[in-house]
């Protein structure tokens, strides 16, 4: 859902189409939708039409136009959804023969489809009510547009009829009508209505379209909307699922010479290859919800059928178990396979839909002249990793685009790049999520969107070392090293949204040590920056014994490391050793058959040295649970180690610095300031928090201040929930009582990010994510607010 | 207290009193006649029930009334263009009764008028509500008068048709249902002009279709309005089953409904033009199929958009036709997807795609029954004409607009601006002098004059009066 509404906002910001322009689109596949996929394709478009299709190399595109290469992009037509409930939801009329209600009528033009838009469906059959006898007339119907003449494709399509058992005993009806009651009106006891059982129901059928065809001159909505199958050739359109329903339909069609389309079919009773001459399509249910897991027997689409059907040369197309299935509508179609090939599947949902139900001369297919409806997908239609990129609809970007985020330009009084430099009227350009520019001039492309934020400080995003939101819950269990935290993210976790609207657009997360701590952005739909980005240790307590029991972790981890290591050292030199000797071998084989000739010689050279063949290195187990070690004694990754004792702070270091020589980051460490000059010399860096400012006996501590003094680098958490958003106020608070703001700032920032060796985050630089916080003033003053947040480019927070 | 038991005599004399062949001058105040430029200490005379002069340096006959209006302001009578109220009921519990007429339903006694002319309103058009498929015949009246014809301008000037469903019908059947009236009445029209064409052509046989018995069996027996049923019900082989029968009883041409032609010739008038079609829209989905309608049967048709139908603007813009906005002007809508909410400001909205727009009133408490005394008073928001239009001025809309859309505009749309809606000679004298720019909250309606009568007077307002007096000690 989230997904779909960064969609909605896209395509109200893309740019129309002017009139008259001619649109090239190349792709390296292209499929027409009635027949094998033409490679290296173009489509040329103009006001909405297709003006021609076809190889590159053979069509001639118009002078002017605006090409767009799609690279290895595949271009299908727009997807056809042979039958919904989307006029009045499926709600149904009290009366069982209602022929003259129109599906139309009842259509919301103002509806929101973009969650089928973005599945590439564009066009829809619309249904009148589902549980009459005849509850009315269907029509087709585009889901985009704004000309609403022009969204109608057809109308009317078909007459619709139910058979199956949804039309059995409709309500009592009060006829007349309840209203004033009176003595010589008086009111009546209900009265059933058409039609019990499948008999009624035929003849009921044969009497109305017998009275339509006997029909005088005068206007009777009900008998000419029942005649329109004669006045207009509209098709009627029948849900015959019960035994008996086809051979009764067919039995009607013969007597009245209509033209039927079958829905859902029961084939007792009759032949597939006798329908022919009155059944102009069928439409077959999916049977299958995507991702729906339930009881019961294993739905299965019915593929065999439609196999069956396509063989007896009718067209066939498929509708959605629910309307909100649509957006899936390209993957329903590929369960049809393989009892279909991949360009049969395809037209079950493109130029079968659109014979199904005649509007083939619009759409269904990538034809000259037709609609210029069309999807663009990143691989082959039924590839598994295949998504739907684009959508477009006559000629004009109605769907999701894979790079999110268009361009967008900032503008701001100051920006803190967070590399110490302030940049005044300066501007930040970004793309595709990522920072492309900052400065005081940067390139401003024409489809840019600038946001001026006049007297705002963009700020970088910042960093909160230490949460405990994520995993929907608390983390205080034992969380196993092998245990990625980062695929256990919940989506929306209450916390997400009031975190990141106070600027915090990075947090740490990680079980009681020892534990891997995961990076990660507090989208709704979190996204790991790292994982793990640091493996947490801690030593309190008994320190004799937490600090022998943190040393023998280490050393498990470092023997396993250290195989790896030399394993991987030896790999390469007994690679370099065997391409040698394999090449000594093939060199002595070849001069041995050279030589054959001359045995006598050889004889003499039989004391000939073999070379002996090198070593291979044992290859060491891989341990899930330790696997995390080798990222950390390859000093790729940190050791945050809880300590807050200065004798714990100091044998934090002897066994992580000295001993193990990984990279370490205290985590707490109130007693820092009595180390400061230690913890500089070994380039410890430190976390510090919840608690920053502390009054001691003898006065106040303000932590990072005497660390920011001391040379040491410090990073912040909150070790909290949704109060994860305080943290920059109580980094203000600390800025109040002494610390400088910009050390402050890069607290929550850069040095946060280099703490942790996260290259992406952390700076206003070109290159990195374009995570950043808007604000109304200088930061930490406490009148400031935050006015918006990005994360990737997206605005999370305005 | 002391004066109250005076008051009230003097209320109805001043009622009385006025007579229709009086001069009226008003001197000194500053008029707006929203046709024209404002005139500063201008002098307006109403002579006969008409405006005969309006101007700066206007001479005041002799025998003429003054009322002296100086650091007032005049305008003319507000008009409201849609009101559901001075009835005794707003819908008719039948859904289809286009014939009603709401002149047989007002009542002059009713509260209502008594507040318009409190609040300046000298004209009300009455529609009937919503809730119903074809809802009557609306009027125009004005707010004061004992007994309904001294109140009526002209009845019959439109016909409420509502999309919104009624019943347990959907929006389908609402819309068929409306067809199928418009289209029987279209086909009786017709019908009554070839009068000598009586015999019905049989329409052609297809092939193949009297091969049944039960066909041949039905031919004969089919009526030419449901003739579907009854032959469904010939081949019906329970014959205890009663005959289904697919439209219901709101369906025209029914020989067992003594409306249907009344029904038929109320929809003839409105086919041929003679009366606006009030069309009410609820949803936004509503607004293309009344513009289809209006299309479709040629009707003048006149918008009631429901808030929600702002989303529909592009179309009612492009469709041209006159809109009346429902009673909310300002409303908040939540993004269902990123659940931001935003403020969406209609008049402003409707302004900026072209549309130029009248506004009603919410009714009150007291808008139903005049007799039941214990009526609240009003309170201040949107059951005040004047607070719409400043509603509008305030987000953005000009001054002169928003006065317009409450006078003039109005008239126009009901089709009297010829007479009605702005103060130029010959138009009706329908004047209302304020204490103040007619859209500020602290100024009063000093004094409101109905085709050259005195109406309403402040001064002698004892329900004002009894409000505004200092608590009893």
């Amino acid at each position: 859902m989230r997904f779909a509404s960064a969609l909605v906002i896209l395509a109200a910001s893309l740019a129309p189409i002017s009139a008259g322009e001619v649109r090239a689109y190349r792709a390296s596949q292209l499929w027409p939708g009635n027949g094998p996929p033409i490679a290296d394709a173009v489509l040329v478009v103009q006001d909405g039409k297709i003006l021609a299709v076809g190889k590159a190399s053979e069509v001639t595109v118009p002078e002017g136009a605006v090409r767009q290469d799609l690279g290895k992009a595949v271009i299908i037509p727009g997807l056809i959804a042979a039958e919904t409930s989307l006029a009045e939801s499926g709600r149904d009329d009290a009366y069982a023969l209602t022929p003259h209600h129109r599906a139309v009528d009842g259509f919301d033009w103002y509806g929101d489809y973009a969650a089928a838009l973005s599945g590439g469906v564009t066009t829809v059959q619309v249904s009148p009510g589902s549980r009459r006898l005849l509850p009315g007339q269907g029509a087709v119907i585009k889901l985009h547009g704004t000309d609403f003449d022009r969204r109608i494709v057809k109308a009317p399509e078909s007459l619709r009829i139910l058979l199956g058992d949804a039309y059995k005993n409709p309500p009592r009806i009060y006829e007349p009508p309840v209203g004033a009651v009176s003595v010589d009106r008086p009111l009546q006891p209900t009265q059933p209505q058409l039609a019990g059982s499948l008999a009624a129901a035929v003849a009921g059928l044969r009497g109305a379209f017998l009275a339509a065809r006997n029909r005088g001159p005068q206007t009777d909505p009900i008998l000419n909307a029942l005649a329109l199958p004669w006045t207009e050739k509209v098709r009627v359109r029948v849900t015959a699922s019960a035994a008996g329903d086809v051979p009764a339909m067919l039995a009607l069609a013969k007597e009245f010479d209509l033209r039927l389309v079958l829905v859902e079919p029961n084939l007792t009773g009759t032949r597939v290859a006798e329908w022919k001459p009155h059944v102009e399509g069928v439409v077959l249910n999916v049977g299958v919800r995507p991702g729906v897991i339930s009881d019961g027997s294993p739905p299965r689409p019915p593929a065999d059928l439609a196999r069956q059907i396509l063989s007896a040369g009718l067209p066939v197309a498929i509708k959605p178990v629910q309307d909100a299935d649509l957006k899936d509508l390209l993957y329903l179609a590929g369960q049809f396979r393989p009892q279909l090939s991949e360009v049969e599947a395809l037209r079950l949902v493109t130029a079968d839909a659109a014979a199904v139900l005649g509007v083939a001369d619009r759409v269904g297919t990538l034809a000259p002249g037709k609609d210029a409806d069309f999807v663009v997908l990143s691989g082959p239609p039924f590839a598994v990793q295949t998504r739907i990129r684009q959508v477009y609809g006559d000629g004009e970007r109605i769907g999701p685009e894979e790079g999110r985020s268009p361009r967008r330009l900032l503008r701001a009084a100051r920006i803190h790049t967070g590399t110490g430099e302030v940049l005044t009227d300066a501007a930040i350009l970004i793309d595709q999520g990522k920072i492309r520019a900052v400065g005081r001039e940067v390139a401003q492309p024409p489809d840019v969107v600038v946001q001026e934020f006049s007297d705002a400080v963009i700020v970088p995003g910042f960093i909160d070392m230490g949460v405990t939101f994520g995993v929907g819950g608390s983390l205080n269990a034992a969380v196993p090293l092998q245990t990625r935290l980062g695929e256990r993210l919940v989506v929306a976790d209450p916390a997400y949204k009031p975190v990141r609207q106070s600027g915090i657009t990075t947090v740490l997360l990680s079980g009681p040590a020892t534990a891997a701590v995961v990076a990660y952005k507090p989208t709704d739909n979190p996204r790991v920056v790292q994982d793990p980005v640091a493996l947490r240790f801690a030593l309190r307590g008994n320190l004799s014994s937490s600090a022998s029991s943190l040393r023998e972790t280490l050393r498990a981890g470092r023997t396993y490391a250290d195989a790896w290591d030399r394993y991987e050292k030896e790999l390469p030199i007994y690679e370099q050793k065997k391409k040698e000797y394999d090449a000594q071998i093939a060199a002595q084989q070849q001069a041995r058959a050279a030589s054959e000739q001359q045995e006598q010689k050889a004889e003499e050279k039989k004391d000939e040295k073999k070379p002996e063949p090198p070593r291979a290195p044992e290859r060491p187990q891989t341990n899930p649970a330790l696997e995390p070690y080798r990222a950390l004694f390859a000093r790729r990754i940190p050791a945050l180690v809880e300590a807050q004792r200065e004798d714990a702070i100091r044998l934090a270091v002897a066994i992580c610095r000295d001993e193990f020589d990984v990279r370490l980051i205290l985590v707490g460490a109130e007693d820092a300031p009595r180390v400061v000059g230690l913890l500089a010399d070994k380039g410890v860096g430190v976390i510090v928090g919840p608690q920053l400012v502390r009054s001691a006996d003898e006065g106040e501590t303000n932590l990072p201040m005497e660390l920011a003094l001391g040379g040491v680098t410090f990073g912040f958490q909150s070790q909290a929930g949704q109060g994860s958003r305080l943290l920059p106020q109580a980094v203000g608070y600390a800025v109040h009582r002494g610390l400088a703001p910009a050390d402050g700032l890069h607290g929550l920032t850069a040095r946060a990010a280099q703490l942790l060796g996260l290259r992406q985050i952390g700076t206003l630089t070109p290159g990195k994510d374009a995570d950043l916080v808007v604000l109304s003033g200088p930061p930490f003053d406490p009148a400031t607010r935050v006015l918006a947040v990005m994360i990737d480019g997206e605005w999370v927070h305005e | 207290m002391r004066c109250h038991t005076f008051v009230l005599p003097l209320l109805l004399a001043t009622a009385g009193l006025a007579s229709a062949d009086e001069v009226l001058a008003i001197k000194g105040g500053k008029i707006l006649p929203v046709s024209g430029p404002v005139i500063e200490q201008g002098v307006i005379v109403l002579r006969n029930g008409k405006i005969e002069a309006v101007g700066k340096d206007v001479p005041i006959p002799s025998e003429a009334k003054v009322l002296d209006a100086t650091g007032k302001v005049v305008v003319p009578g507000l008009i409201e263009v849609h009101s559901s109220r001075g009835m005794d009921q707003t819908n008719e519990t039948n859904p289809i009764v286009p014939f009603l007429s709401v002149v047989d339903a007002i009542d002059p006694s009713q509260d209502y008028f008594e507040e318009c002319r409190r609040q300046g309103i000298t004209t009300a058009a009455i529609v009937p509500g919503n809730n119903t498929i074809f809802g009557g015949q609306a009027a125009i009246v004005r707010t004061s008068g004992q007994f309904l014809n001294e109140m009526l301008i002209k009845r019959d000037i439109g016909i409420k048709i509502s999309l919104r469903p009624t019943g347990d019908r959907n929006r389908m059947g609402q819309v068929a249902a409306i067809r199928r009236e418009l289209d029987a009445a279209r086909e009786a029209m017709t019908e009554r002009g070839r009068t000598s064409q009586a015999q019905p052509q049989p329409a052609p046989d297809a092939k193949g279709g009297t091969g049944s018995p039960e066909a041949r069996n039905a031919e004969p027996a089919d009526p030419p309005g449901g003739g579907g049923e009854s032959a469904a019900a010939n081949d019906d082989e329970d014959t205890q089953q009663r005959r289904p029968r697919p439209g219901g009883g709101d369906q025209p041409g029914q020989e067992t409904n003594p409306d249907a032609a009344l029904v038929r010739a109320a929809l003839a008038r409105l086919l041929k033009g003679e009366q606006l079609a009030f069309i009410y829209c609820e949803l936004p989905m509503d607004v293309p199929q009344a513009i289809r309608l209006v299309k479709d049967y040629k009707l003048r048709g006149v918008l009631v958009l429901g808030p929600q139908c702002h989303r529909a603007v592009k179309q009612v813009a492009a469709s041209g036709l006159p809109v009346i906005l429902e009673p909310t002007l300002v409303l908040w809508e939540t993004d269902p997807r990123s659940g931001e909410e935003k403020q969406i400001v209609l008049p402003k909205l409707y302004r900026e795609a072209g549309v130029p727009v009248t506004f009603t009133v919410t009714p009150t408490q007291s808008a139903g029954g005049g007799r039941g005394g214990g009526s609240q008073p009003p309170m201040l928001g949107t059951n005040y004409l004047w607070f719409q239009a400043a509603t509008a001025v305030k987000y953005g809309v000009p001054y002169d607009e928003a006065l317009r859309a409450i006078t003039l505009r109005p008239a126009e749309v009901l089709g009297i601006a010829d007479s009605r809606g702005s103060l130029e000679p010959g138009k009706a004298a329908d004047v209302v002098i304020l204490s103040g720019d007619p859209l500020k909250l602290d100024t009063w309606v000093e004094t409101t004059i109905v085709d050259g009568r005195i109406v309403y007077e402040r001064a002698n307002d004892r329900k004002i009066k009894a409000l505004l007096k200092p608590e009893a000690e």
